[in-house]
């Protein structure tokens, strides 16, 4: 049991989200109304990847340092879950921004053109499709060793483009996304309450928790793998 | 006097219903607490899998 804490922990701060998540109090805000309860898990959700990335890219500069097969197993996994989340993220937001960006008075297709232009959601996804990259490079490369170094290496790279494409291009355009000018999930300010960090914090501890989790079992069922091809 | 008899027993009744509370807590505010169930048997629906897969996965670690 010793070695369960922390997934045990994890559920109970889902649980937790769930139930807190949506009853507990939020700020009325024109146009978000209870969309606002979305923090808990749409931004979570990107929250949980960028985690879960920089956990591969330390596994990936461990590989490298010491070239055991198992970080390179652990960066691989990591990524892929980060990959889920990321893609998690932006199936949320899109259902999001469809009831709260888009405008019902004009076509869809409209509104939808002027959405699609955000430059955060350009960011994420040339920020995802790096990452798809990722994993393209890795599985086209047959040799095992070179397939980590390269992959490594690229992993590396990735994780570097995170930051203009996330984080700073879009604090520097105009875009619709909240959080322009400083934080983009936590302005208290003028977003959110104070009091829904009480939430936020063990959410996004919960949701990373969960990918860590299905992280590891994935990294177990490859160690098992390679086990049973060279014993 | 008989329509009066069953206005009257209608009047009653549309007075009445709202009085009655019993255990409504699911079809309360919103019926937000439907939302919470179903959630939350999503969440232990998942947790479950996983467990088992973990269980699953340990039992293989052993053996090799």
């Amino acid at each position: 049991m010793h070695r369960h804490w922390w997934k045990i922990s994890g559920i109970i701060l889902l649980a937790y989200t769930i139930i807190a998540g949506l009853l507990g109090p939020v700020p009325k805000l024109p146009l978000l109304q209870e969309t606002i309860r979305n923090l808990y898990f749409h931004v979570c959700m990107w929250f949980g990847m960028m985690i879960l990335f920089t956990v591969s890219v330390v596994q990936a500069i461990l590989y490298l340092r010491k070239m055991d097969r198992r970080h390179d197993l652990a960066s691989r996994h990591f990524a892929g879950v980060g990959m889920l989340y990321g893609l998690l993220g932006y199936a949320t937001g899109a259902l999001w921004a469809a009831y709260t960006w888009a405008d019902p008075n004009i076509p869809f297709a409209e509104s939808f053109s002027t959405i699609a232009r955000d430059p955060k959601l350009i960011g994420a996804a040339i920020s995802l499709l790096v990452y798809f990259a990722y994993l393209v490079l890795r599985d086209s490369i047959p040799d095992i060793d070179r397939r980590a170094r390269i992959s490594a290496v690229y992993n590396i790279f990735a994780y570097v483009i995170l930051f203009p494409a996330i984080w700073i291009l879009p604090r520097v355009l105009e875009s619709l996304h909240p959080g322009q000018d400083g934080n983009p999930a936590l302005d208290v300010k003028n977003d959110i309450s104070s009091g829904m960090r009480i939430v936020f914090y063990p959410a996004v501890i919960g949701w990373t928790l969960l990918g860590v989790w299905i992280a590891t079992l994935r990294i177990r069922t490859e160690l098992l793998k390679e086990k049973q091809y060279n014993p | 006097m008989n329509w009066l008899h069953t206005s009257s027993i209608q009047l009653l009744q549309s007075a009445a219903k709202p009085a009655v509370s019993m255990a409504e807590l699911m079809r309360s505010d919103g019926r937000i607490y439907v939302v919470i169930g179903v959630m939350l048997t999503i969440l232990s629906g998942i947790t479950l899998y996983l467990y088992r897969l973990d269980k699953k996965i340990g039992k293989l670690e052993k053996r090799s």
